[in-house]
């Protein structure tokens, strides 16, 4: 069915209500001067330059960098390990399992905030790479969960009953067969992982210390005492980065099959 | 049959290239197999013996406990009851991954993120067949199947037919001595269907290979079996050649599944010196000898039935004879289907060469005849 023009108009309508503040933000972050005013005036990246070279932006931007790659390959292990249970476990209904794994899509985030900065205190685990990295393990572990047990559904299961009667153990068929067969799922959801977390401010502020900061806790606190274009340059690398992160997610799985297909 | 009864290995270098082993195809033994989920009894005490080289097939209709008895054998279900015997040796116990056997699905079942060669070189990796030695055993296998240089493909690149011809080459390329087949053909046409199951036949034979299939097709089931096991409800009916269960029909449900065919049950009676049918209508005579007191069936197959119109005499002596009214006329290519609604109320099936006129019309009444000789008393009915 083809879509009329009416159809047509609303949904470039309702697009650019989504779209639009987000480009006037990248549009005050190359302003010239030093006031967040839209429209800029005149065009410069010397916000970026400053961003880039102000050794505070740097260290937050890699700590998120490091938080986010640990959260989705933490959220890849479990929430695959999860997908398997769900599908495949002998010993605890699926229903169980599936309603564990998403849990953390459903916890408010400030609650889930509180409940991660007091066990945290408790256990001595606070304002590190490892303690948010595990935190945003948790909020991202539903992507990946989702989207390998979806996969994992899709697995024939005589295609496994074919190599475990061509010789292979099960331990074997999961290596060879299963996991390679989920692998790109579970990807996927690491991908989701990371962007969550990447952008994640409301736990990140809770874990927070003087020293380990991210980039959103960092902007947040610069907010709070004003406005400057630095924030929108911040805000814009962010947003690019969540959306270099959606295209590999979206035309990555059409991309690797053009690559395997010339070699 | 011959060549495969003896179970010998054909001598000399087979044309696959693909060398049997010695004493090739195993001889399978199913003791007593009983397999219940909840109060059904998938299979219920199944005993047959399939010798080395043997083509049996397993036919059934959906729910007679042929895939759960196919499963049974390679291991994927464990029976509560009885043996698998794979050349002496019980391996009921065994693993599936340890009892070194072929098999192929229904659906395939290629490894899709697997070149075609990596497929069919799995089973050998996995049986530890070093590096060197699988490139040619595999190039081997697929050229059997009449895919050589298909190897750097993916599979998803083939058609359902040479996707099945893969399934087959991975499923051989480790020689096993058992192959088994889960409704092998079904998902191909009815042309690729036909050249598959001849291909299958000329490699199993070839190779020595004992093969177990499973199939709903008597069609397929007549043409490419050497024994056919016939199982309703779990139990096996009836275990013989194809030529036995067309011709010998056991039980109605071997006649009823076997091509089509017409049964008449009653009592039967004697007439001096012949037994018949004693039903409302028509005389059915009982051939052989004179049977006992009690019921009978008596089946006849649609090809032996003649027509003629209502009111002549019969066209011989000692004919059987059965009234109806003709109720569809149906045109087959080669033969003709006459459907007939019979006095009893039954429909029967008339198989008549499509070149000579028919003596009726739709409508018509007629007398079926048929010579007493050409039908088949199903014994233990009586």
């Amino acid at each position: 069915m083809r879509a009329g023009p009416g159809v047509r108009v609303f949904a470039c309508l309702v697009a650019l209500v989504f779209v639009a503040p987000t480009l006037i933000v990248a549009a005050t972050a190359v302003t010239s001067g030093s006031m967040v005013a839209f429209p800029p005036n005149g065009f410069s990246l010397r916000w970026f330059e400053e961003v880039l070279t102000d050794p505070e932006w740097l260290t937050a931007l890699g700590n998120s960098v490091q938080v986010g790659l640990l959260a989705a390959v933490l959220a890849m292990v479990a929430g695959t390990s999860l997908a398997f249970a769900a599908a495949r476990g002998r010993f605890l209904p699926p229903s169980l399992v599936t309603g564990l794994a998403v849990l953390p899509m459903t916890v408010p985030l400030v609650v889930a905030g509180i409940g991660f900065y007091l066990v945290y205190i408790r256990v001595g685990l606070s304002g590190s790479v490892l303690s948010l990295g595990l935190a945003h393990a948790v909020l991202g572990l539903p992507f990946v969960f989702v989207n390998v047990l979806a996969a994992l559904t899709g697995v024939d299961r005589r295609v496994e009953e074919a190599a475990r009667v061509s010789g292979a153990t099960e331990t074997v068929t999961l290596l060879r067969i299963t996991l390679p067969l989920v692998a790109p799922a579970a990807l996927v959801g690491g991908v989701l992982a990371f962007v969550s977390s990447w952008d994640e401010v409301v736990v990140a502020l809770f874990l927070n210390t003087p020293q380990f900061r991210t980039l959103p806790v960092v902007m947040w606190s610069q907010v709070r005492s004003g406005v400057e274009p630095s924030i929108s340059a911040v805000a814009t690398l962010i947003t690019l980065v969540s959306l270099v992160m959606a295209a590999l997610v979206l035309l990555g799985p059409a991309l690797l099959k053009r690559i395997r297909r010339r070699t | 049959m011959t060549e495969t009864e003896t179970g010998t290995a054909p001598t000399g270098t087979p044309p696959t290239g693909i060398a049997p082993r010695t004493g090739s195809g195993a001889r399978v033994e199913l003791a007593g197999i009983v397999k219940t989920y909840g109060d059904v009894r998938a299979v219920d005490d199944v005993s047959l013996t399939v010798e080395p080289g043997q083509f049996l097939t397993l036919l059934g209709a959906s729910g007679s406990g042929k895939t759960t008895l196919l499963r049974i054998i390679a291991g994927f279900v464990e029976a509560d009851g009885g043996r698998v015997v794979l050349d002496g040796r019980d391996i009921s116990q065994v693993p599936v991954h340890r009892r070194e056997i072929g098999m192929v699905f229904q659906n395939y079942a290629l490894f899709p993120h697997l070149s075609v060669a990596a497929n069919v070189a799995f089973p050998l990796e996995m049986r530890r067949v070093r590096r060197r030695d699988r490139a040619a055993l595999v190039e081997r296998a697929l050229e059997a199947v009449q895919l050589a240089g298909y190897g750097r493909r993916s599979p998803k690149e083939l058609s359902g037919g040479q996707q099945q011809r893969v399934a087959l080459a991975r499923a051989i390329v480790a020689r096993p001595p058992l192959l088994l087949m889960d409704e092998p053909l079904g998902a191909l046409d009815r042309r690729l269907r036909e050249a598959m199951q001849i291909e299958i036949r000329r490699l199993s034979r070839e190779l020595g290979l004992t093969v177990i299939n499973v199939t709903h097709d008597q069609e397929e089931a007549l043409t490419m079996s050497d024994r056919i096991a016939l199982l309703a409800g779990g139990r096996l009916v009836q275990y013989g050649t194809p030529e036995e269960l067309y011709g010998l029909p056991n039980s109605e449900v071997t006649a009823r599944f076997l091509g089509e065919s017409n049964l008449f049950r009653g009592p039967v009676r004697h007439e001096g010196s012949e037994a018949v049918l004693a039903l409302p209508h028509g005389r059915i005579l009982v051939p052989g000898d004179a049977r006992g007191e009690g019921e009978a069936v008596v089946v006849v197959r649609p090809s032996a039935i003649r027509i003629r119109p209502a009111g002549t005499g019969p066209s011989r002596p000692a004919v059987s004879e059965m009234p109806g009214v003709v109720s569809a006329d149906i045109y087959a290519g080669d033969s003709r289907k006459v459907l007939v609604a019979g006095a009893d109320g039954a429909e029967l099936v008339v198989r008549c060469e499509s070149g000579a006129p028919l003596p009726c019309a739709v409508g018509d009444e007629v007398v079926l005849e048929w010579d007493a000789d050409s039908c088949h008393i199903i014994p233990g009915a009586a």
